[in-house]
């Protein structure tokens, strides 16, 4: 079950939040780097036509770029409110229309049913992620995928006003602790790639005054060069992980 | 001038190419590479609002992305074929429509007016990219910047089959070269940087037993670490994307 606020959360945040929400990612101010770590995952997806699981969709505009893409996606959410924004999404309504449900992530109601599991942002609301990835593991196909592109160390630190304000979860989700949960839940493959977008960070954005000073200086010169090594070295604390079934 | 190809080429590539280039990048095969070089060009513009002119924007995708994304857009092509499809564009409906002009990129109709010129693998079908760069200069704002995500090295010679087809124009445009048309110009400064999906290619992309052997071991570990390192430091000259500031 989850927090009372994640099923509130889209009633709470007002009008402005839901145009927000609803026009996702061209609303983030980071769109560019939202682009590339959906461009990341459609990369590590097997090619269309597949059956995709899109877990904890919100207002679905992930997978409206599935269908569009030409999967069959099926987007599921346990906010009632973000399934009802995602099935009348006027931003998308050019695109091929995915199904959408009302679902938990820790108890879906498929069985073998899909090529791919995605969980883009969203295994790290789940209060059991192991309850969530144990049920992902059992709506794929045998030989199918499961991929995570999830906020990795210091994720829940940053986030504990969000938390506070709208009483929702917010946890650290290392491809580390994945690997594990994967492990437990019977997967037969893990592996790890880094996080291409917070590469892209690195070399195209510029410092930002409000960052740390640790990261201002990653993104000087030389620096920079050895910040993104790291970044790929230590991708099992900041990682997209594909599972294989 | 362009090529009478690029004119007609939406009219000869049949509904099924009219449909791809529709859909782009969605319809794309490689559409995570796409939304990579595009994300990654997004994070060098300016905050909105600001005024962007997507130049030749064919028909629109990302015009469409970035005035969704809060930009005063224009996009301007050659072919008037595209800018129809452009402003008819169904899979963008409901979204606020740039402004589409037919106009050749070597003699644009602005003056001193945008705060960004985009050349999104597009600079590389000009005839004469010399004149294409000078007019770029010519309707930027002071301290505008022109920004260019263009194919490199290899382009053309994989493109012969395409320029024989429909009489267009394909060439290759690294950094390099463009650094230099942007110097002729007049452009005042000009950064180089590296294409993140250009990286990913040897991160995740498989190794196809088509390419050549040298593709295929820099996509392995180690050597993909290697890739990496290149590619944000040498490569990049080659395959990057390059700001010019006014």
């Amino acid at each position: 079950m989850p927090r009372q606020g994640e099923l509130h959360y889209y009633d709470v945040i007002g009008e402005q939040g839901r145009d927000h929400a609803l026009g996702k990612p061209f609303t983030n101010v980071d769109c560019g780097t939202a682009l590339m770590q959906i461009g990341e995952v459609m990369n590590l997806l097997p090619p269309p036509p597949a059956r995709i699981l899109d877990c904890g969709c919100g207002p679905g505009w992930l997978s409206y770029f599935l269908a569009k893409h030409g999967y069959a996606v099926v987007g599921t959410d346990v906010a009632a409110d973000a399934i009802e924004m995602a099935r009348s999404n006027p931003v998308f309504r050019g695109f091929p229309r995915p199904e959408f449900f009302v679902a938990d992530s820790d108890i879906l109601p498929f069985r073998q049913e899909f090529d791919a599991v995605v969980f883009f942002d969203s295994l790290h609301h789940s209060l059991d992620e192991q309850a969530a990835v144990n049920s992902a593991f059992r709506a794929l196909k045998p030989g199918g995928r499961c991929i995570t592109s999830e906020p990795g160390h210091g994720h829940a630190h940053r986030s504990s006003d969000v938390v506070e304000k709208y009483d929702v979860t917010e946890k650290d989700m290392p491809p580390s602790h994945i690997r594990k949960l994967a492990r437990n839940a019977g997967f037969r493959r893990c592996r790890v790639y880094p996080r291409l977008d917070l590469l892209g960070r690195l070399l195209t954005l510029p410092p930002d005054p409000n960052e740390s000073f640790k990261m201002r200086l990653l993104k000087c010169w030389p620096f920079r060069w050895f910040a993104q090594q790291i970044l790929t070295v230590m991708k099992n604390g900041w990682g997209v992980v594909v599972l294989e079934k | 001038m362009p090529r009478a190809g690029e004119l007609t080429y939406y009219e000869s590539i049949g509904d099924q190419g009219r449909w791809h280039a529709l859909g782009k990048p969605f319809t794309d095969p490689e559409c995570g590479l796409n939304l990579m070089q595009v994300g990654a060009v997004m994070c060098l513009l300016p905050d909105p609002p600001a005024r962007i002119l997507d130049c030749g924007c064919g028909p629109g995708w990302l015009a469409y992305f970035l005035a969704k994304r809060g930009y005063e857009v224009t996009g301007a092509d050659v072919s008037p074929q595209a800018i129809d499809m452009a402003r008819a564009n169904s899979a963008y409906v409901n979204w606020s429509q740039p402004r589409f002009v037919v106009a050749d990129l070597e003699a644009l109709p602005f003056e001193n007016e945008f705060d960004v010129v985009l050349f999104f693998d597009s600079l590389h079908h000009a005839v004469d990219e010399q004149k294409a760069m000078n007019s770029a200069y010519r309707v930027l704002k002071v301290d505008g910047r022109c920004i260019t995500s263009e194919p490199a090295k290899g382009h053309a010679a994989k493109s012969v089959e395409t320029v024989s087809r429909f009489d267009v124009t394909e060439k290759d445009m690294p950094p390099t070269y463009v650094r230099k048309l942007g110097k002729r110009a007049g452009f005042r400064r000009i950064k180089v940087y590296p294409r993140p999906d250009e990286i990913g290619k040897f991160q995740f992309v498989r190794p196809l037993p088509s390419e050549p052997f040298r593709v295929r071991l820099f996509k392995r570990w180690p050597f993909n670490l290697l890739a990496q390192f290149l590619f944000s430091t040498i490569w990049k000259r080659s395959y990057g994307i390059v700001v010019l500031e006014k």
